[in-house]
């Protein structure tokens, strides 16, 4: 009650990481569409420094019940935002219940290999994300302070482990392709790669677009809930091929706004991505290569190097990738969080 | 709008245009506003829009290649910005990945072209990889027009950067070679783009339109300096033909054909030529061979006319006859074939007939298996089968050596009447047009042969309408003139004497529809075979006996003439010439064959010219002719001008006879002949002079009209001085200053008219004539 009536000792609070000059740092999503930029970290990695407590005013004293840190793994539903889920929860305590009477405090801390075995994630009905949270205890009020980290997973990648994909489909006597795709597992910053042969075409075939989809499934067995979004539409064919023709595919993934594909992420959501081949004939009708869209892992595994170059091209690279359409840009359409 | 069968009219397709146009220069000048600030990616963006009109589905080939080419400009701006930033090294390589993220594929691929040449301009890339990887991925547009244009738009902005060396000297540049596999590839894509699709005759018109852009790669693949035989006959031609030969579709095979043709050198054609020619037997059954033949038969035969490459003939008389047998061409297209294969044989092998000689002889067989026959001359059959024979015509130009084609004939047999003489004038044409004479009996047998239809009234008989055709009259003038050119080799008048008497025979078998067209055309080549008898007087035995025959040959020419009947005035011209030229040469009949003439010709008047002018006319020039000789006697002299004298004054006007008195009065006078003792003397005969003139001047006295009157006394004044002043005795000066008081009585009645005036002026100028002379008594 102090403080409310200005008599009470406020602090600011802040925390600094012990490597905050050299760690990389990464963009998010936020939920109004804007991107943030934090700390960057991957699994086992240890989160290390100084929180400081810069009393507000001086000369007096702050007294309080016991200052704390917390390591925070949280995933929140939308829709469901009270029942936050924590998957990690560590804590360290900086000082025991008593009161702070120099103007400036330190504390160090250290949460040595923590497991972060999730992404950062802000989708449109559920996020995942990690924070720092300094509480200092008081009678009436805490004074918290939270800081977000994003964690990066990262998947051994191996080249043999890749296969690529060949799959032919059709309509009876209507249509018939074989599509190729040079693997089935790409990393984000990938090159998606292939060919569609035509084997028989009888129908007037207006053009042919590659859709990526992100299917974003949160909840379990019957109460799931799905939710795709289209974030890239590229046009791969103009016209009506002929039989035996062959048309090739390649696809940038750098400049789309993709995450690894999430399965079953503390079974609370999962992130899957959808490579889909459509045709359009010259009454609009879509044809989805269904088949073909059998859940492509898409930017699953990454390998480390590639993980690190994300960082860097984001940096450089932010929204506006290349001359793109845009049809990446529209972020996560989510519920809006308070 | 989505479809390509929403093809607008033109008025539509130029507003359309007009808004595409618009959106491109709103969109261009964007782009160089932020080129201008080195914002790239911006600029790009705004690139991009721009070549979003390019996708448009609603223009048709003529309107979306205005598109095309202004777009296409605005890029020019945005690659040589770019090529320069390069030279700076600013143009960063990652343009190249972030063009390709453009979501339509049309403007991707102009973006990534455009980028790509910036790049390999820069020499910032490995060229023959970016080549394939744009020739590949310009697969992705399969839309023909679009794809068409955007494949067009790779090959020229490349041109300039294609590998042309023949060996590799950097690595990442690539040789000859790799052009040559670029062009291929792009040649065979554009060649599928272009084939054909189901709504065939709406594309038809537009594939006629789009095939430029096609046979743009094979110019573009001739210009490698680097191409070399052997290379292309290894790779660039069984590519291409394999290319050509796997479409299946006429238009594509029978174009792409010809380009090859043209584009490529002669010695390259010359080289690959049995390659080009199986090749040929295997195109689609539409396609038009006779084209494609002829086209490439033209292109090597110079060359293969300094190589005197033998082969050549059988290999393309092979080809031909294969093509023929195993399709079922138009009759036209095949004699055509033959047209090519025979200017072949001519340029070739010119000297040796045996060449040319099969192919009119297959030819001949083929249609006459085929039962042609009476092709007239605007049938298409005709019309080709006049080229083919023209062909050999034009080639050997006299008709000695075309009789040597045993064909010829027989093939000229298969067109109807007015056909065949339209080709035998033609022969004639070109001889008289390079003065190839026909110098001896078998040269002109062949003509005889080859000539019929002209010739021959009973082979060929004539139809009103032809006689009074303008064809009909041209071919016998023609004949009529290439009578002159017969002539005896060697200047020999005994053998030219029996060459025209030849053609004499064939001439007299024309009829009397040819006759009045050659027979005057023989008789001056006669006349000058007897002026070269003239000249040969001392060489040649028999003279007298021989020019006799030859004016006896003359005037049974001109009685052939005279008979057939028609006008009269042309065989008593006739006979008049003949007089005279045989009075030009003195032999042993000369004077009774001059007489003869002469009286021949005076009978016609006599008889036959009714009309009085003509008469008159012909009076005066009979005349004079009889004036001008000089070889008659004196009875035959005189018996001619009383005769003209008696004639002269039956005429039937008035003022005629005294003309024609008047001018005859002369004959008694001065016209010169030959006494017994072959001495020349003038008649002199002053008293029938005088007798003529008393005559006319009485004649003249009965004429009624005033003004003749005075006319005709002037005229006969005028004869009347110019006797007495040449010493005739029998006009006296009396009789002069009689007429002079008679004129002038008469022409005081007249009423002052100009006409009077006229008579004044004539008076006055005879009258300033005689003074001098007569003076005194005139004034009186």
């Amino acid at each position: 009650m102090a403080s409310l009536f200005g008599f009470g000792q406020s602090a600011e609070v802040v925390i600094k990481l012990d490597d905050h000059d050299t760690r990389p740092t990464a963009k998010i999503r936020n939920d109004d569409g804007t991107l943030e930029t934090h700390y960057l970290f991957l699994d086992g990695e240890t989160v290390s420094g100084t929180v400081d407590v810069n009393l507000k005013k001086a000369g007096v004293k702050l007294e309080h019940q016991g200052i704390r840190i917390e390591f925070i793994g949280q995933i929140e539903v939308y829709y469901d935002r009270g029942n936050q889920h924590d998957f990690i929860s560590l804590t360290k305590d900086l000082a025991r219940p008593g009161e702070l009477i120099d103007q400036r405090n330190s504390f160090q801390f250290e949460f040595a290999n923590p497991e972060k075995p999730f992404e950062s994630y802000m989708g449109t009905n559920v996020k995942l994300r990690y924070l720092l949270k300094v509480t200092i205890v008081r009678r009436l009020t805490d004074i918290v302070k939270e800081m977000e980290l994003i964690v990066h997973t990262l998947s051994s990648y191996r080249e043999e482990m890749n296969q690529n994909i060949k799959m032919e489909v059709g309509i009876e006597d209507c249509l018939h392709i074989e599509f190729e795709y040079n693997k089935n597992k790409y990393h984000l910053r990938d090159v998606i790669v292939g060919k569609i042969y035509f084997l028989l075409v009888r129908i007037k075939i207006k053009y042919m677009e590659l859709t990526i989809i992100k299917r974003e499934t949160v909840g379990g067995g019957a109460n799931s809930f799905n939710e795709n979004e289209t974030i890239a539409r590229y046009e791969i064919m103009d016209g009506a091929p002929v039989r035996g023709e062959s048309i090739p595919i390649r696809l940038f993934l750098g400049g789309y706004d993709l995450t690894p594909t999430m399965r079953d992420v503390s079974k609370k959501f999962s992130v899957k991505y959808l490579l889909n081949l459509v045709l359009i004939d010259e009454e609009d009708r879509r044809y989805f290569k269904q088949q073909a869209t059998t859940p492509m892992a898409l930017p699953e595994p990454a390998s480390p190097e590639l993980e690190r170059s994300v960082d860097e091209d984001d940096r450089g690279r932010g929204g506006e990738n290349g001359v793109g359409d845009g049809s990446s840009s529209n972020g996560p359409k989510a519920v809006e969080a308070q | 709008m989505t479809t390509d069968n929403n093809l607008l009219g033109s008025g539509d397709q130029e507003a359309q245009l007009e808004e595409a146009l618009k959106v491109v220069r709103r969109e261009a000048f964007e782009m160089k506003r932020w080129l201008d600030r080195e914002r790239l990616i911006d600029a790009l963006k705004h690139a991009q829009t721009m070549l979003g009109e390019l996708k448009t589905n609603t223009l048709s080939p003529k309107f979306y290649y205005r598109l095309y080419i202004d777009s296409t400009n605005e890029l020019q701006h945005l690659e040589s910005f770019l090529t320069d930033l390069a030279q700076r090294g600013n143009c960063p390589l990652e343009l190249y990945e972030n063009v390709q993220y453009a979501q339509s594929i049309v403007p991707r691929l102009y973006l990534m072209i455009t980028i790509g040449v910036v790049h390999m301009k820069a020499g910032m890339v490995n060229k023959t990889e970016i080549l394939h990887d744009l020739v590949e991925m310009c697969r992705g547009v399969q839309h023909p027009l679009r794809g068409l244009f955007l494949r067009n738009y790779l090959v020229s902005t490349t041109r300039n950067l294609l590998p042309d060396d023949a060996q590799i000297k950097k690595m990442e540049d690539g040789s000859v070679t790799d052009a040559i596999h670029f062009f291929l590839t792009n040649f065979g894509e554009m060649n599928k783009l272009w084939g054909p699709s189901k709504e065939k005759e709406k594309r038809e018109r537009e594939r006629m339109e789009l095939r430029i852009l096609v046979g743009t790669n094979m110019v573009r693949l001739s210009q490698l300096e680097n191409l070399k035989v052997d290379t292309y006959l290894t790779r660039v031609l069984p590519g291409v033909l394999e290319q050509v030969v796997s479409c299946h579709d006429p238009i594509s095979q029978e174009y792409l054909m010809e380009c090859v043709i043209q584009v490529f050198p002669d010695e390259f054609h010359l080289a690959s030529l049995r390659e080009f020619l199986s090749a040929c037997k295997e195109l689609h059954e539409e396609v038009n061979m006779k084209n494609v033949l002829s086209c490439v038969m033209e292109r090597v035969q110079t060359l293969a006319a300094a190589h005197k490459e033998t082969q050549l003939f059988s290999l393309f008389a092979e080809t031909a006859h294969s093509l023929i047998s195993t399709r079922n061409m138009p009759t036209e297209d095949i004699i055509s074939l033959h047209i090519s294969l025979s200017t072949l044989a001519f340029k070739c092998y010119l000297e040796q007939v045996e060449y040319a000689s099969t192919v009119y002889d297959s030819l001949l067989r083929i249609l006459n298996e085929k039962g042609i026959a009476e092709q007239s001359s605007i049938s298409p059959i005709g019309r080709e089968l006049i080229k083919v024979l023209d062909n050999a015509t034009q080639a050997y130009g006299h008709v000695g050596k075309i009789v040597q084609l045993k064909s010829f004939e027989p093939l000229m047999n298969l067109l109807d009447v007015r056909a065949r003489c339209r080709v035998s004038a033609s022969i004639l044409e070109c001889m008289i047009e390079r003065e190839l004479f026909i110098q001896n009996e078998e040269e002109l047998n062949g003509l005889e042969v080859i000539m019929a239809p002209l010739i021959d009234d009973d082979s060929v008989k004539l139809t009103k309408d032809d006689i009074e055709g303008e064809d009909f009259q041209d071919e016998q003038n023609t004949l009529g003139k290439a009578i002159h050119l017969v002539r005896f080799d060697g200047d020999d008048p005994d053998g030219q004497f029996l060459l025209l008497s030849l053609v004499r025979k064939l001439v007299g078998r024309g009829g009397i529809h040819r006759i009045p067209f050659t027979l005057p055309s023989l008789l001056f080549a006669l006349f000058k075979l007897a002026t070269l008898y003239k000249e040969k007087k001392c060489d040649v035995e028999n003279w007298d006996m021989k020019m006799r025959k030859v004016m006896i040959l003359a005037m049974n020419c001109i009685k052939k003439l005279h008979e057939i009947g028609g006008k009269s005035d042309i065989p008593l011209r006739l006979y008049i010439e003949a007089a005279l030229v045989t009075d030009t040469i003195p032999f042993e009949d000369s004077p009774s064959i001059v007489y003869e003439f002469l009286s021949k010709s005076l009978s016609i008047v006599e008889e036959e010219l009714s009309d009085s002018r003509s008469r008159l006319s012909s009076l005066f020039t009979l005349t004079c002719a009889i004036e001008k000789t000089r070889s008659l006697s004196h009875d035959d002299v005189l018996k001619l001008a009383n005769h003209i004298a008696l004639i002269s004054s039956n005429l039937f006007k008035k003022a005629d006879q005294v003309r024609a008195l008047c001018s005859c009065a002369s004959l008694f006078w001065s016209t010169r002949y030959r006494d017994e003792d072959g001495e020349e003397k003038e008649m002199r005969d002053g008293e029938k002079v005088h007798s003529v003139l008393t005559r006319a001047l009485k004649m003249g006295a009965q004429c009624m009209e005033p003004i003749v009157q005075v006319e005709l006394l002037i005229d006969i004044l005028t004869v009347m001085y110019s006797f007495y002043s040449d010493g005739c005795n029998q006009i006296t000066e009396d009789s002069i200053v009689e007429v002079v008081g008679r004129v002038r009585d008469s022409k005081a009645q007249l009423e002052k008219s100009v006409e009077s005036e006229r008579m004044d002026g004539l008076l006055n100028r005879s009258l300033e004539v005689m003074e001098g002379n007569i003076v005194s008594r005139m004034r009186m």
